[in-house]
């Protein structure tokens, strides 16, 4: 008897625990359906340039994973997803979230402090600012697209970041500005020589930033960095040095009175500079004068424990005279060099022009002879053949770092250093963990009432069984 | 033998003996002792009922816990580092210098007020932008959102020595507690904490934990749009080139305006941050400093060679208009310089006249006293602007005479129409080449704008918390919970063991009270 009972109330147990989590499980069901979690594809992005991890991008500068949802980026995904009428940009741009990977325990690292008065920590430097460089970003589905739109959209927003990261990350080098702002021929010589000495120092300063960076890349029949940033500075250096020398020696010019003129106008103009100079250095004299009386000696006031200085700011004061003093009369001494620079520009000039230089001057002395017209035309067509030359050299030069720039970019960023991975998609499917793992939550309280329900059912039947035995 | 029987069966009773009557008293003691084994005895025969007994009241142990604990669950709370990492813009009159930021101040130089976190604008956008299937209002979302700033390890320092001091009952302690400054870093913590309800009313709304983190991002993201929207510069150079019009201007008129233009392109581009004039644009490959070289290079070459032409040679299409210009220019500077001069006397007057303070000093060993004078700061101020009004006054000097000798110039010219044809085509290539530069530097501005400097003044780590799984919280619970059920069932069953050991024994007394009635 007991034994068929024992295996009755099993059965019973058997019964009521599946009958609980088929509930359980119905329940859940229910539950998911009303409430479904959102349909969403992900991607991840790592970025494992140098640098990546201080946030500045191979050509230098601060990156910002905000790009990302630019309007570049989202045009480009959305033409090639064909979804451009169907979804504007900034619908997109609402979908999209991006998360950076941050220790989980960053808060804490923020706050954290460590005692001056705990001696046995080991102090670590506090972190700046964490960049993160792996990124994971995820697309909600609020507009109703299918799985492969989905998956498909994210892929080329990813792809059109890769893109515009590489575009506007890599390192670039300028074309020449000067040419389209000055008009070459309408330059004098001197001032031809200066716009490529500018153009190429500016070329030469970079190259060496390049070369600084990255000092073994290396191409052949180019060398590196530094083997263009030398032939830049060389070219500087040999070639337009002597462009100069040359210019100034023989006084080429292409009008030759119209640079007089220019030098005789600079010459008034730094005269007057010079006058209204000299006058305030002579204001500055006094006024030093009168603030020598008024100052006193310094003094010093020593007590038990304190020394004093009693001075006032007139040491300060005094020293900023003094120096406004010294700025005046450099400044004078620059003018002073500069007429001076112009005045024998101008008699240079004149031997050319072929006007007898001043007889009062008394620098005549070493005034030459005027020089014939076809000497100064062939002197000036010699010019001019080397100056193109320096400039054909430049050009050169500039390819060249175009080369090594190319091949800067192509290595530090590729497919490697910004990987993405593809994107998979998360709809909150039956077959799904997060499915099981609500049915587990779910069912499992509904399966323990069942069992506590049956367990009070069975003790109280046996009870009743036992008082009729006692009975 | 009868006396002997006799003597036996009387007693004989002494006067003083004592009687003794002792009653026997010993209790059964089978009656008040229970025996231990026939409690269990009477267990072991309960078993079937109370076993299951047991284990029903050790589940409910069990369970009781985990349901309250699901119950009184706290709500999650996420929460972000955010690093405002913009440069703070100082301008003291006569440089403008950018910093990077170290505390909490604002691109302009003022205090930030974090509290601009919660703002309407900040959270109404937010909101809008997360698009949430819940509808939270925006007072509900700003009760849950919490701001710590972060304090520097100098405060801190400092903070910790002076309570170390108030704890050993240094009496300096409260004096430098009051006049502790304490100092933030560029960071704080922004917490956002789910249930978001009015403090009267019941609906409470949560947000799952994924929309939870989505909204303090968006709001950080919204804060950061606030931010750029209030204080970034996002001003473009201006056009003045276009104020040269060659066919209303005379030549040098038209390279004046010129002149002045490209000088307000350079000081704007001076004006800006250290890193925005290295920026190197990725569609060009110039930065700015290069403009700026080319720039100066232009106005030197081009400009001034045209302007030194334009000035000997006298070019002017309408002399009278010209010089009359340039008179009234010439005037108003004049007027300037005798405001400059007397300025400069009556400065000098005051220095002439001013009474420096004497301080005599005793010294103590001779017994004499030694006076000197030392110059007030009032004086010192005095000194340094009169050096300034002379810098002023010559620059004025420099004006005038240059329109002097313009004017003079141009007093003495000769009509030359071919001269003035050939000036005003190159002021025309002049012209162009300024709009060049301005255009360049115009397209290299718009660029800049769209990078980091100007886009993003904060960064923010992503969301963090975790809502503490309800199992591992309770567990503790749980485990006492059981243990209170085992014993629960374990006293229980002793008692249903113990209740008929009790029953026999008051069957027992009752036996016996019938007994012995």
């Amino acid at each position: 008897m007991a034994g068929t009972k024992k295996t009755h109330w099993f059965r019973i147990f058997v019964i009521v625990m599946i009958g609980a989590f088929v509930a359980g499980t119905v329940l859940s069901a229910v539950l998911f359906r009303i409430n479904p979690s959102k349909i969403y594809a992900r991607a991840t992005l790592q970025l494992t340039f140098d640098g990546a991890a201080d946030g500045t991008a191979p050509n230098g500068r601060a990156y910002s994973i905000r790009d990302l949802t630019s309007d570049e980026v989202i045009g480009l995904a959305l033409e090639r997803s064909s979804l451009g009428d169907r979804i504007t940009p900034d619908e997109l741009r609402a979908s999209l979230y991006i998360q950076g990977n941050y220790p989980s325990d960053i808060v804490t690292q923020a706050m954290s402090y460590e005692s001056l008065l705990d001696f046995a920590i080991n102090r670590e430097v506090k972190y700046d600012i964490y960049h993160p460089t792996q990124f994971t970003v995820i697309l909600y589905n609020d507009f109703s697209l299918k799985q492969g739109e989905l998956t498909g959209l994210l892929d080329n927003v990813m792809n059109a970041y890769k893109e515009v990261f590489t575009a506007k990350y890599s390192a670039t080098v300028s074309l020449t500005i000067g040419d389209d702002v000055f008009e070459a021929d309408s330059l004098e010589y001197a001032q031809r020589i200066d716009l490529m000495r500018t153009t190429v120092s500016q070329l030469a300063l970079y190259a060496r930033e390049m070369a600084a960076k990255d000092a073994t890349l290396r191409v052949d029949g180019i060398g590196g960095f530094s083997d263009v940033a030398v032939r830049l500075q060389s070219l500087m250096d040999n070639e337009l040095e002597s462009l100069n020398a040359r210019i100034s020696t023989d006084a080429l010019s292409a009008d030759a009175n119209r640079l007089i003129s220019q030098y005789n106008y600079q010459i008034s103009v730094y005269g007057n500079q010079r006058d209204a100079q000299k006058k305030r250095l002579e204001s500055l004299n006094e006024l030093i004068g009168t603030y020598e009386k008024q100052k006193s000696e310094v003094i010093y006031l020593s007590t038990a424990d304190s020394l004093t200085k009693i001075d006032g700011n007139s040491s300060q004061t005094y020293d900023a005279l003094i120096n406004l003093r010294k700025a005046t009369e450099e400044t004078i001494t620059q003018i002073d060099a500069r007429i001076n620079d112009y005045e024998t520009k101008i008699r240079n000039l004149n031997r050319y022009s072929g006007e007898a230089s001043d007889a009062d001057d008394p620098d005549a002395a070493d005034a030459v002879t005027a020089v014939s017209p076809e000497d100064a035309e062939r002197k000036k067509a010699e010019f001019e053949a080397a100056f193109s030359a320096a400039g054909a050299k430049r050009d050169a030069a500039v390819a060249d770092f175009r080369t090594l720039l190319d091949r800067y970019n192509a290595r530090e960023i590729n497919d490697d250093t910004v990987a993405v991975a593809s994107a998979r998609y998360f709809a909150p499917r039956y077959l799904s963990s997060a499915f099981a793992l609500k049915v587990v939550r779910t069912a499992g309280p509904v399966c323990a009432v069942a069992l506590i329900v049956f367990l009070a059912v069975l003790v109280i039947s046996r009870r009743r069984e036992e008082k009729e035995l006692l009975k | 033998m009868d006396n002997k029987d006799a003597k036996i069966d009387r007693i004989s009773i002494d006067k003083d003996a004592n009687i003794n009557v002792v009653v026997n008293r010993t209790p059964d003691p089978a009656d008040d002792v229970i025996e231990l084994n026939k409690v269990f005895h009477n267990m072991k025969e309960r078993r079937r009922v109370y076993a299951w007994l047991l284990v029903l009241l050790m589940l409910v142990g069990l369970c009781v816990p985990l349901m309250l604990a699901q119950m009184n669950q706290k709500p999650l709370t996420v929460s972000s580092v955010v690093t405002l990492k913009y440069q703070v813009r100082r301008d003291n009159g006569k440089k403008i210098t950018y910093t990077d930021l170290k505390d909490l101040s604002a691109p302009d130089g003022s205090r930030l007020d974090l509290n601009e976190v919660k703002s309407s604008y900040v959270l109404s956008n937010a909101l809008a932008y997360a698009g949430l299937p819940k509808a939270v209002s925006v007072n509900n979302l700003r009760r849950n959102i919490r701001i710590e700033r972060i304090l520097t390890e100098d405060s801190r320092r400092q903070q910790e020595v002076v309570s170390g001091m108030i704890d050993s009952k240094n009496s300096g302690a409260y004096a430098q507690a009051q006049g502790l400054e304490l100092t933030y870093e560029n960071q704080f913590i922004v917490s956002l904490t789910n249930g978001f309800g009015d403090e009267n009313s019941q609906k409470i709304i949560y947000l799952t934990d994924s929309e939870l983190r989505f909204l303090l991002n968006q709001i950080l993201d919204a804060y950061n749009d606030y931010l750029i929207r209030t204080y970034a510069d996002l001003t473009l150079p201006e056009d003045k080139i276009a104020l040269a019009d060659p066919e209303a201007l005379d030549v040098l008129e038209c390279l004046d305006l010129v002149d002045a233009a490209l000088e307000d392109l350079k000081v704007y581009c001076e004006n800006k941050p250290q890193n925005v004039l290295e920026y190197r644009s990725y569609v060009t490959g110039y930065t700015l400093t290069e403009l700026l070289e080319v720039l100066n290079l232009f106005r030197q070459e081009r400009m001034d060679e045209l302007y030194s032409f334009a000035r000997t040679e006298a070019i002017a299409e309408v002399p009278e208009t010209l010089i009359s210009g340039y008179q009234y220019k010439l005037d108003s500077v004049d007027a300037k310089i005798k405001v400059q001069e007397g300025n400069i006397n009556t400065v000098q007057g005051i220095l002439d006249g001013y009474q420096n303070e004497s301080i005599y000093v005793s010294v103590q060993e001779s017994g004499t006293t030694k006076s000197a004078t030392t110059t007030t700061d009032y004086y010192n101020q005095l000194i340094l602007e009169q050096a300034a009004n002379y810098e002023t006054l010559a620059d004025l000097e420099i004006k005038a005479a240059n329109y002097r000798d313009t004017i003079g110039s141009l007093r003495l010219n000769a009509e030359n129409d071919d001269l003035v044809a050939k000036a005003n085509e190159e002021l025309a290539g002049c012209i162009a080449g300024a709009r060049a530069i301005y255009g360049k530097i115009r397209e290299q501005m718009k660029e800049i704008f769209s990078a980091s400097f100007y886009t993003e003044y904060l960064e923010h780590s992503s969301a963090q918390g975790k809502s503490a799984s309800v199992f591992a919280k309770a567990v503790r619970n749980m485990a006492i919970g059981a243990v209170l059920g085992a014993v629960a069932g374990v006293a229980i069953w002793f008692i249903a063991g113990l209740v008929p050991e009790f029953r026999l024994r008051r069957e027992k007394e009752q036996q016996g009270k019938a007994v012995t009635e």
